[in-house]
């Protein structure tokens, strides 16, 4: 596998040889096998949120915040699903990872199971493109691997979701068995299913999976973990990032004009050897033809919602 | 409610398998949406028909069986609710279907070609419970004309806007919304109810959904409506639409807010079970910017 070439077709949206898709995605095994569930990392580091197949708009963020050739890395999850480049998306982030393995690290969303991916696009989106689901079941054995949360210099934890009532320190997620498909319910599920809310406690959550938890929870474990900040993504910004609980947590989205309609900017938050906290905030790659959205590839435009 | 909906499957689908005969690209309009099947879609549509039908059943149920209750659906389209309603409800006298004058022949013609909906239609129609009517509301003196024709004025009467006012130029709708105050009475038993579900937004700053509706609307295909629906967004149909209903008992809620407040946690697990739904946040963000208003005098 030429990688380089690999990396100069996928920017470019174009076709991936099914061989090459298993290559990379048995090399990424062979690589994610040996990170932690939740993995170290050096400042500074630049923290990115959803990405959901909005490849042009992937490119974008890397554009705005210095490159993989110059900037560390986290990637907090859901890349795929949604819009209309998850498996480009997926797989330069992977051919990325590879070339420079220590400046990206990519944790595992909700959305990276074969359940989740059968019902919000990447499934049919590789149907589409191959005419078999082959690559689709290589990218679903790549997310099996996935870390389920990152640490930054021991004081910033970083995890798709939120928090889970089963995990109290850092040490309770080292010790999940992460390598299968999410379960229904239990602390790896609520790492990847979780939102911050404002509740007393512990409280059902409306997506039926994970848990709503509130400035509490958020306290003890920040204070039980010595740590500083939560950072997490899932669910939709319209401002691209969000801070609660007294700077205590904060939610970063990195899919600008979520699935091409809902008009949101995105963020992705960079944080300095002292720390410091730093959004850069971008648009969508707008529409080439100031009608249909022509980044699209079926060339229908995008269900829009208007009632 | 459950009463409303149990028999009517197998008249939506003859009508819809007559429609594909009629007019392939309308059908396939729709039937790509059903196909898609997106969650929020569906749950938007969903939502939007359950508020429309809570308000409706709460006026019915608060006048009594006792008083004849009309029904004016403004903008009908292909909605078929005036047979679910006028079978469950023998109190309502008159239901009347309004829209423009293709919709209309468009939709009578294709009700001729199917056999169990022809059927029933007719039955109603010989009643006199049922009409199809076309007017244009934009012609707000001849359509006064036309509904106090083809209605009485002393019957409690419920008017059902769905995504129509936005399309109607500010002043039209304004005046259209006046007559009608006026020309039904308020002393009529159980009194008049005016039920609207309407886009809202594009006005405030940071709107950025409500930009995006905006955007929409500018390529609706009959400019006039297109610029008409954005002049009613920049001063917010919400708003707009409460101060032309004046002096009523207005309640407005978004539609996030009926889902939380009028939708019960039973319901709502049933639904939940029909289709796997994740983008909690994205469904806000859009049924935040619909509202279901009813206006009662």
């Amino acid at each position: 596998m030429n990688l380089d070439h690999t990396l100069e077709l996928l920017r470019q949206g174009k076709h991936i040889p099914e061989e090459t898709v298993y290559s990379l995605c048995l090399e990424l095994q062979e690589l994610l096998i040996n990170e932690a569930n939740v993995s170290y990392v050096d400042t500074p580091v630049t923290i990115c949120g959803d990405i959901h197949g909005q490849l042009h708009d992937l490119l974008t963020l890397f554009e705005k915040s210095g490159g993989v050739e110059k900037t560390r890395y986290i990637f907090l999850g859901d890349f795929v699903d949604r819009g209309f480049y998850s498996l480009e998306s997926f797989l330069l982030l992977l051919c990325y990872k590879l070339r420079y393995p220590d400046r990206i690290t990519l944790i595992r969303g909700n959305h990276e199971t074969r359940q989740i991916t059968k019902v919000y696009g990447f499934y049919d989106e590789v149907l589409r493109k191959y005419g078999n689901c082959n690559v689709w079941r290589y990218c679903c054995e790549v997310f099996d691997y996935l870390s389920l949360g990152a640490i930054i210099n021991n004081k910033i934890f970083c995890v798709h979701g939120g928090l889970s009532p089963d995990v109290d320190t850092l040490d309770a997620i080292r010790g999940i068995d992460r390598k299968q498909e999410v379960p229904h319910e239990g602390p790896m599920c609520d790492l990847l299913w979780s939102d911050p809310d404002d509740v007393e406690t512990w409280s059902l959550s409306p997506r039926g999976a994970g848990f709503l938890f509130g400035k509490n929870e958020v306290d003890k474990f920040l204070h039980g973990n010595d740590i500083e900040l939560i950072a997490r993504a899932h669910q939709l910004v319209m401002e691209g990032y969000k801070e609660m609980f007294d700077g205590g947590l904060v939610t970063v989205w990195s899919a600008p004009n979520y699935c091409y309609r809902c008009g949101n900017i995105a963020a992705v938050l960079e944080i300095d050897d002292q720390l410091q906290r730093n959004y850069t905030i971008f648009e969508a790659v707008q529409p080439q033809d100031g009608v249909g959205n022509a980044i699209i590839p079926t060339k229908k435009p995008q269900m829009d919602y208007f009632l | 409610m459950h009463e409303l909906f149990s028999p009517v499957r197998s008249l939506y689908d003859e009508y819809m398998a007559r429609v594909r005969s009629r007019s392939r690209r309308l059908y396939g309009q729709i039937d790509s949406r059903v196909r898609q099947s997106v969650p929020v879609m569906n749950l938007g549509t969903y939502l939007r028909t359950v508020a429309i039908d809570v308000a409706l059943l709460q006026f019915i149920e608060r006048a009594g069986p006792d008083t004849p209750v009309q029904v004016v659906n403004l903008g009908s389209g292909s909605d078929l609710r005036m047979v679910q309603y006028l079978s469950v409800f023998p109190q309502i006298v008159k239901f009347l279907d309004v829209d423009f004058e293709e919709a209309v022949a468009f939709k009578g013609q294709v009700i001729d070609t199917t056999t169990q909906l022809k059927q029933i239609v007719e039955q109603y129609t010989r009643e006199g419970r049922y009409e199809l009517l076309s007017i244009d509301l934009c012609d707000v003196q001849h359509a006064m004309e036309l509904l106090t024709t083809h209605t009485r004025t002393d019957v409690a009467t419920v008017f059902i806007t769905e995504c129509l006012l936005c399309y109607i130029p500010q002043r039209e709708s304004q005046l259209l919304i006046d007559s009608i105050q006026g020309a039904y009475s308020t002393g009529t038993p159980g009194g008049n109810l005016w039920v609207s579900y309407d886009p809202i937004g594009g006005s405030a700053p940071n709107d950025r959904f409500g930009k995006i509706i905006e955007r929409k609307l500018a390529h609706v295909q009959e400019p006039r409506l297109a610029h008409s629906a954005r002049l009613q967004l920049k001063g917010d149909v919400r708003s707009s639409v409460a101060k032309a209903i004046d002096h009523c008992n207005v309640v407005i809620r978004d539609m996030w807010q009926f889902l939380q407040e009028k939708v019960t946690d039973e319901e709502k697990k049933r639904v939940a079970a029909l289709q796997f739904l994740d983008e909690l946040e994205e469904l806000k963000v859009m049924q935040t910017h619909y509202v279901i208003l009813s206006a009662q005098w």
